[in-house]
């Protein structure tokens, strides 16, 4: 409850959301969340996605969640042993593959600490990324970067926010040349007042990113009085597809010591019967909760 | 890629999966009291458990709390998860309540965790690592287990899981030190921007303000680390076998990009060790105090080593073994002293060491058992374990005193954690009330600092102290404090006390001091520091000063370089900028170098290293300089400038023809540079001179092959006539008209192949690798070379060694040429499979009928050149993994699919690389250095190329080894079950363990005795020591046993010496008197640096640092044909030396 009367205060503050027209998922939509930390750990949450299937409880949609820790916009996390370039052509492959419908894009932190030199290079390698995740025709939704929280002196926060206020900038106007949803978590002081850290969200503060996120998309949040078993489940689908597309021992199994133990990569398939079982049972279950709720 | 796989299974023996099975029967019987039964000790230790299934499973790291509790990492789940398992590896805290030695409570702290591989007490908790994250996993209603999950880091990588993130340590500073391996690439955003680190290095985790910083970078499996007392950092290497490493900040290691030479271990040739303990306290004899313990797991024992100052680093010797068995499931990887001064060993239980060559799912992967025990010294008292919890501030200040590592790290750690106001202003009264003359009162100013260091504070007056306190290495520690410091204040490196400290520490007379002073420099780069580090150059320096300066200089090039490009010295002396151009190796200052050369008080070495910049860097211009000095009469230095210039992209312009004076030179190396030169520079007369040398008699043979590679530089119309001349010459020696050969084919490609069709059939005998090669390098060559070949017979030799070198080159899309090779040959391919019945039986010959004595000696044998590749205890090649402990590690049916299959089997950091280059040269080797300039890649022969980083199109990692498949197709069965033997006995307790006694195991000797027999004759036997460039030499590697058996090699039987040559040096890293014992004396002679000495049981000479020549001559003596010579040190002398080893 206590909640819900933060998120009523919250949204008679934000009158632009008000203006924008409320974002929808489709039955049958296929997401993605792409980004840094800051999606690849809303995996080990599951706020966020709980929100939006708990939203449209009888409609199919299946989320897959590529965050990678301190990424950009050139994938440079993923590059694995290989030179630069090679993450990112993974990463546009994985995700045509999904076959995606919606693509929730969440970059700019870290590139943010080259500051104003490295904007002009961001800003046509996010271009470029845009480009490349268009041509699956999905929605992009832009997600702009945190803002610091105070910390250590030596962390220079204040020069750090004025460079991810740069960056945030920078991801707001790409979303209106190219017509894109832009959600701006950069002015959300609460967000901010989330973190651990300074930086990173943790169970709660997802939650608060959930609502910040549904209400920068125009959606009046809703309370979920039977959520936390499916956000359980939610959680243990990500543990599995974790396993499945960021395996240990990628060496072995897909890279240059394949042949000690490339027989073993035939066990990434076996996964994916695990993650479709679970689906199910989220699905069964949150159809069962929309019931129960109303 | 795939295509060079198919060939090399199509032509190997495949082994069957079954046979992975095959060594199950060797599984020991895991009861704890037959294990405990099995263990040798040293003298004066006994061992007991502490603790054992199913208490706990898979140990992989332990760390103690203040209170005196054991928190052990464990995983079951090791290697890889399996999809339908949940994760549920622990971590445990073990408990002795009684005090007898036992562990008598345990309680899960934590489960559910996916392989922790490192686990480290903080606060309420521990902090864990997790696959891709560092958790903090916390106790917070005080029930004894984990109910809170936070993660602290995250976005370390697992592509290989034992090389996750590993092996933590608390610094004395209160920071935690993390390391990662080889293959794993770490991308993590902290609060100060994102940290990304693709190699194994060392991380520095600052827990209270998030700061992480890369320390080190480089080392393969660093299982081990460990602060001694006086802050410094050593590590050792589950896979490095260099014993011992000296870490320091920057310092960059082993496989790591690296503008310069990485650092080298202490110990070249040790075992691969896990896990680093430093002895102390009251309980252990005193001269095991300060000593460093590791263990080498594949060995099955707990090694000793003995360290020692030496220059700005350190020396370090093993000796006799703590703990060994021939247990095989005994695999100790993390060893810890523990509250009571005895010694905890965590053995990781498993018959197999599990490494990624082994499946995954192999049943013979134990994950169940697992062993703590514990080393205590026999008839000695243990020490009462202090209570530190709860304990007054100035009780926890006052066991800072404490003799115990132990005792000291853990009050550390109860007040770092304590509240910041409580601890800093009674630290600094505990400090400044210390008695000076009480013993260690040094010591435990330093204890001070680093207690306010890990609140994050500094005291000018406490480091001013420790300045004046005369004891340097306290200083280094404290400078050390300033950077760590100064990194979140930057302002602070410009505080006039810290700039007075600087000054001081770059001219200190010890050389720790100084390079912990570059160090902070290298912090805070500027002009202005950078010209002060330099004078460090004023002093003695040594590899650690250099690497550290050099690193300064390439890292902040910026700095000096416009400077000195607009006509200023940045540097206070010429030696100094001189030193930095070198580092450099930047040419855009050469301008400013020829004028150098002109300075008076230019130093003759100085003068040499100019012109060797000159040389190597310089346009004709300055060549022609170089050339006049090349010329000079009685020029010592002439053979390295010669050396410059055949490296060098350009030539004199200048009356290049006078070069060939130096034809007739006498020493070979100066000979085979000039022919080399008048080939690269198109002298005016050098047709008619190479011509008139490859047919010469008289010429020797390297002369001659030497310069047939020059006549194919040419590239005239005359020179491939003449080359295709020589190639059908019969009266030229088969090597000769191969390099002919060879030649043609460089120059002119598809365009030889008639000439090769004619002759490549006469030239059986002489090596085809070259030509091969020449192939391999041309986009289209293999096919050429595969048409030329239809219709062909070719000598099985030559084809088999053709095969040899296609085989292993790593390049794609041989295997026709492959076959055609094999029909002309008419080889008989391998067989196709050895059954699981051939398996076994050969597994169980060599178990009952081999022979390790008669193994080593087919294993020696010139034409397996096995030696060449493969070192043991470092003597022999470096292409190859080291083979010291290959027995103890590997199974013997491993071992046989290795031999027989070697591409199936490669050890990481030997993998081979592709490189394209934009010229469409291909190059394949393993890359044994990287920087933003160029590559240096090694071939399958060990020789070295270096190709500028520009010039390289791609780069491809192929899963090929370097190891030639069908090495051993020549071996009779009998010899294959002995060779088997061998290998499997390697690093086993007994005849084939590589001990703590420093054997000098490399020498070389005269390659061809009647040779250079007329040069002894000229010259008489002190010839060979003292002008050793006249002769041509070829290594002689001993036995396992650190025996050398002169009858090995074909002695001179000349009238004035009947017996052989041996030569090996020293590297003298600390000067002073140096022992050798030689087991032989009588029909000796010897020289040390040409200089004549009595050889005695125990010689003693007093060298200086640097490299020293041996040279005996050993007088044939049918009951006398062993000789063996190790290096011992002399009782009071300070100095540090080892035999160089390599190939």
């Amino acid at each position: 409850m206590k909640h819900l009367v933060i998120t009523l205060l919250l949204s008679a503050l934000c009158i632009q959301a008000n203006a924008i027209e409320p974002f929808e998922l489709n039955d049958q939509d296929r997401i993605i969340l792409l980004g840094n930390t800051l999606i690849e750990r809303a995996a080990s949450y599951g706020h966020f996605e709980t929100a939006l299937l708990m939203r449209w409880p009888d409609r199919k949609l299946t989320f897959r969640n590529l965050g990678w820790a301190a990424d950009n916009v050139q994938a440079r996390s993923r590059d694995y042993f290989f030179k630069t370039g090679e993450g990112y052509k993974r990463l546009v492959q994985q995700v045509t593959a999904f076959k995606p419908t919606v693509i929730f894009v969440a970059y700019g932190t870290n590139e943010s600490f080259s500051g104003e030199d490295g904007l002009a290079a961001f800003n046509a390698n996010f271009e470029k990324l845009l480009a490349d995740l268009g041509k699956t025709h999905a929605q992009l939704i832009l997600l702009s970067p945190l803002k610091q929280a105070p910390w250590h002196p030596a962390a220079t926060v204040e020069k750090n926010n004025q460079n991810l206020l740069l960056y945030s900038d920078a991801i707001q106007a790409a979303a209106k040349k190219h017509a894109l949803r832009f959600v701006n978590l950069y002015r959300h002081e609460e967000l901010s007042q989330a973190t651990y850290n300074s930086i990173h969200l943790d169970d709660k503060g997802y939650s608060v990113f959930a609502r910040v996120v549904e209400e920068e998309l125009g959606l009046k949040p809703l309370v979920h009085e039977n959520s936390s078993a499916i956000r359980q489940l939610v959680i243990e689908k990500n543990r599995l597809h974790f396993h499945q597309w960021r395996p240990t021992n990628e060496a072995y199994l897909f890279g240059h010591r394949k042949h000690e133990q490339g027989r073993n990569g035939k066990e990434m398939a076996m996964f994916t019967p695990l993650i479709e079982a679970k689906e199910k049972e989220i699905d069964a279950l949150r159809l069962a909760a929309s019931g129960e709720s109303k | 890629m795939n295509r060079a796989l198919s060939t090399l299974s199509a032509l190997a023996l495949l082994a069957s999966t079954a046979v992975a099975q095959r060594s199950l029967k060797t599984i020991p019987d895991p009861d704890v009291n037959k294990q405990l039964a099995t263990f040798t000790m040293a003298e004066g230790f006994e061992i007991s458990l502490f603790a054992a299934d199913p208490m706990f499973a898979k140990p992989i790291q332990m760390n103690w709390d203040p209170a005196g509790r054991l928190w052990v990492a464990s995983s079951a789940t090791y290697p890889q998860i399996k999809p339908s398992q949940v994760a549920s590896d622990t971590i445990v805290v073990l408990e002795d309540t009684t005090g007898d030695g036992k562990a008598d409570k345990r309680t899960v702290f934590a489960d559910g965790l996916l392989i922790p591989t490192a686990v480290m007490p903080y606060k309420n908790g521990a902090f864990v690592a997790n696959a891709t994250d560092l958790l903090f996993l916390e106790d917070t209603d005080g029930d004894g287990k984990a109910d809170k999950r936070t993660v602290v880091l995250s976005g370390f990588g697992t592509e290989d899981t034992h090389h996750i993130l590993h092996t933590f340590r608390w610094g004395p500073d209160g920071r935690l030190y993390m390391n990662q391996s080889i293959y794993i690439h770490s991308h993590i955003e902290t609060p100060y921007g994102p940290r990304r680190l693709g190699a194994g290095g060392t991380w520095r985790f600052d827990p209270d303000t998030l700061r992480l910083e890369v320390m080190t970078r480089g080392l393969i499996n660093h299982w081990g680390h460990h602060f001694d007392y006086w802050g410094q950092s050593f590590a050792t290497d589950g896979a490095g076998g260099e014993g011992i490493n000296y870490l320091f900040p920057g310092s960059v290691h082993r496989t790591a990009k690296s503008k310069s030479r990485p650092i080298k271990g202490l110990n070249p040739g040790q075992p691969k060790l896990a896990g680093l303990e430093i002895l102390s306290g009251r309980h252990l004899p005193e001269e095991w105090r300060g000593n460093m313990i590791a263990h080498d797991f594949r060995g099955h024992r707990t090694a000793r080593f003995i360290i020692s100052e030496d220059g700005s680093g350190y020396a370090s010797r093993r000796d006799k073994d703590l703990v060994s068995t021939p247990h095989a499931a005994f695999r100790p990887v993390d060893v810890k002293m523990g509250p009571d001064g005895a010694i905890y060993i965590a053995d990781w239980y498993n018959p197999i060491i599990q490494h990624g060559e082994v499946d995954f799912r192999d049943e013979r992967r134990d994950h169940t058992h697992g062993r703590i025990w514990r080393v205590t010294a026999s008839g000695r008292d243990l020490v009462k374990k202090p209570t530190l919890v709860g304990a007054p501030v100035k009780a926890l200040l006052e066991s800072l005193k404490a003799p115990e590592q132990w005792t000291r790290e853990q009050a550390k750690r109860v007040l770092a954690e304590r509240e910041k106001k409580s601890v800093v202003g009674p630290t600094l009264v505990w400090a400044n009330t210390l008695d000076p003359k009480a013993e260690n009162y040094v010591h435990h100013l330093l204890e001070a600092m680093w207690v306010l260091q890990s609140h994050h504070e500094l005291n000018a007056g406490l480091v001013s102290t420790i300045q004046d306190a005369g004891e340097p290495r306290a200083l280094a520690a404290a400078i050390r404090c300033v950077k760590t410091w100064a990194l979140d204040h930057p302002a602070a490196h410009d505080a006039p006390w810290i700039k007075a400290l600087q000054q001081k520490g770059i001219t200190h007379k010890h050389p720790r001091v100084r390079l912990e002073t570059i160090h902070l420099l290298h912090q805070h780069a500027s002009a202005a520091s950078i010209k002060l580090a330099m004078q460090a150059l004023d002093q003695t320096t040594d590899r650690f000063i250099d690497f550290a300066l050099t690193q300064t200089l390439q890292e902040n090039e910026d700095t000096w370089l416009e400077p000195l490009q607009s006509g200023q010295l940045p540097f206070e002396k010429a030696s100094h900028l001189l030193y930095a151009l070198k580092s450099s190796g930047s040419t855009s200052a050469i301008g400013s170098l020829t004028k150098l050369l002109d300075a008076p008080a230019l130093s003759a070495a100085d003068r040499q290293d100019v012109l060797t910049i000159l040389a190597e860097s310089g346009g004709p211009k300055e060549l022609n300089v170089v050339m006049a000095a090349a010329l000079e009469n009685d020029n010592p230095g002439r053979l390295a400038l010669l050396q410059a210039m055949v490296r060098a992209s350009q030539g004199p312009n200048k009356d290049i023809g006078k070069i060939e004076s130096l034809l007739n030179d006498e020493s070979r190396a100066v000979r085979q540079a000039t022919i080399t030169l008048i080939g690269k520079w198109k002298t005016p007369n050098a047709f008619d001179t190479l011509n008139a040398l490859v047919v010469n008699e008289a010429a020797s043979a390297p002369d001659k092959l030497t310069a047939v590679k020059a006549l194919g530089a040419l590239r005239t119309a005359p020179s491939k006539k003449a080359l295709a001349e020589l190639v059908g010459n019969a009266n030229a020696t088969g090597a000769v008209r191969m390099a002919a050969l060879t030649e043609h084919v460089r120059a002119t490609g598809k365009g030889s192949i008639t000439l090769l069709t004619t002759h490549l059939p006469s030239l059986g005998g002489a090596d085809p690798h070259e030509l091969m090669t020449v192939f391999l390098a041309h986009r289209e060559g293999p096919s050429w070379l595969q048409a030329g070949l239809s219709n062909m017979t070719l000598p099985s030799d030559l084809a088999a060694a053709s095969v040899r070198t296609v085989g292993s080159s790593g390049v794609g899309k041989t295997g026709a040429l492959v076959a055609a090779l094999i029909k002309a040959g008419g080889l008989q391919p391998l067989p196709a499979k050895l059954s699981d019945e051939e398996m076994t039986a050969l597994v169980a010959d060599v178990a009952t009928k081999g022979s390790g004595q008669r193994g080593e000696s087919v294993y020696r044998r010139a034409t397996l050149a096995c030696l060449n590749c493969h070192a043991i205890g470092g003597a022999g090649g470096v292409v190859g993994p080291d083979l010291v402990s290959i027995g103890a590690s590997a199974p013997v049916d491993y071992l046989i699919e290795s031999l027989f299959e070697p591409s199936k089997k490669v050890k990481e950091g030997y993998h081979l690389t592709t490189l394209l280059l934009k010229d469409g040269t291909l190059l394949t080797g393993m890359v044994v250095q990287k920087t933003d300039k160029d590559v240096i890649i090694r071939d399958a022969t060990g020789n070295e190329t270096t190709v500028p980083a520009k010039s390289v199109k791609s780069q491809t990692i192929v899963p090929t080894s370097l190891m030639p498949p069908g090495l051993t197709a020549s071996l009779r069965r009998d010899e294959m079950v002995d060779l088997l033997r061998f290998l499997s006995e390697l690093g086993k307790d007994g005849d084939f363990k590589v001990g703590p006694t420093r054997y000098v195991r490399r020498f070389r000797t005269a390659v061809d005795p009647r040779a250079a027999a007329g040069t002894v004759h000229k010259h008489g036997v002190a010839a060979f020591a003292q002008t050793p460039e006249i002769i041509d030499w070829t290594p002689a590697y001993t036995r396992v046993n650190g025996q050398l058996l002169t009858s090995d090699y074909t002695p001179f039987s000349s009238r004035r010496l009947k017996g052989h040559v041996f030569q090996f040096t020293i590297s003298v890293t600390t000067p002073g008197e140096i022992g050798m014992a030689l087991t032989r004396t009588t029909g000796i002679e010897m020289w040390i640096d040409g200089i004549s000495a009595e050889p005695k049981a125990l010689t003693v000479a007093k060298l200086t640092r640097g490299e020293h020549l041996i040279t005996l001559v050993v007088a044939e003596d049918a009951d006398a044909d062993v000789l063996s010579i190790a290096i011992e040190e002399i009782p009071g002398s300070p100095a540090k030396a080892q035999a160089v080893s390599g190939p």
